[in-house]
């Protein structure tokens, strides 16, 4: 789930804001490039080998930050409320 | 006893306005501020296009590897500017920045609702000089002032999937933006759109 928004991108940064080198060149998703579950939910893994479904490589480093960015969005500073911007949820799913 | 307590008070209140102080300032002393960074690498009153971000260099920190980025530096001393932006085919946005980097207005494609997003910026006191015209007041005139007379405007196409960025650079790519030298060059511009559909019924009065 993410808040309503004409268009959403999820990038990976390392540390100092910089895209993170990998194989397949890809830095992160736009919400058009997805692929999603029949019910529209979907489901990204952010690990260094690679993962069936949409992967989203980490290049090796430990300490990454992933920046959801919003585009044309009601979501505001005045937006309070879990249910008007309901954010994806993380989950740690193993460590190597 | 009074006297070195009053004293470490006094050095940690005169602290805290040192460090309020600095920190306030910090965006107006800072030397490698967007400004500063991208004035080598694009030229002023033009559009240029930003290489694409990628893992070695990145012009600016925390870009949005998604989108096609051009900049305009602007400098309006020497007369407003018009800024022409064909959107692309998903999301394009515009949005404006003073000399100290202060975001101070913001369009998109759809809040635009055209095909092509169109206006003219000066400063306040170019806006106030303006003759008022009905040409110039005319509601599809966008005017936008801008607080300092330098500064940039930042154009972002957006490419949904990767094989789509070279039509949202390409639309980039067909944006200007250029100073109309004197106010009433901009007006002889203007007209032109206007007068061509006026003359025939002129012509059907004779």
């Amino acid at each position: 789930m993410t808040p309503a928004a004409r268009f959403w991108t999820l990038t990976l940064f390392d540390r100092k804001g910089h895209l993170v080198a990998n194989s397949l060149q890809r830095y992160g998703f736009t919400s058009q490039e997805i692929m999603r579950a029949s019910d529209g939910t979907f489901e990204i893994h952010i690990a260094s080998r690679s993962r069936a479904g949409n992967w989203l490589p980490t290049g090796g480093i430990e300490r990454y930050a992933l920046m959801l960015r919003l585009y044309d969005t009601p979501v505001g500073v005045a937006t309070r409320t879990q249910r008007d911007a309901p954010m994806p949820s993380i989950a740690t799913t193993g460590c190597p | 006893m009074i006297r070195v307590l009053f004293t470490i008070l006094a050095g940690v209140l005169l602290g805290g306005v040192v460090h309020l102080v600095s920190v306030l300032a910090l965006p107006r002393i800072a030397s490698q501020d967007a400004y500063s960074r991208l004035t080598p690498m694009t030229k002023l009153n033009e559009v240029t296009q930003l290489p694409l971000a990628d893992p070695s260099h990145s012009p600016m920190p925390l870009m949005d590897p998604a989108f096609a980025v051009a900049i305009c530096r602007y400098d309006l001393s020497t007369g407003p500017l018009k800024l022409t932006v064909p959107v692309s085919q998903a999301y394009t946005s515009v949005s404006f920045y003073t000399r100290n980097e202060v975001a101070y207005y913001a369009i998109n494609d759809r809040s635009a609702g055209k095909k092509v997003i169109e206006l003219d910026l000066m400063t306040e006191a170019q806006h106030n000089e303006l003759p008022e015209d009905e040409e110039i007041t005319a509601a599809d005139r966008l005017i936008i002032d801008s607080p300092t007379s330098t500064g940039l405007i930042l154009l972002k196409a957006l490419a949904p999937e990767p094989g789509l960025m070279p039509q949202a650079q390409a639309s980039l790519a067909a944006s200007s933006c250029k100073v109309q030298a004197e106010p009433v060059a901009a007006k002889q511009e203007a007209p032109p759109p206007l007068p061509a559909p006026a003359p025939p019924p002129a012509a059907r009065k004779r």
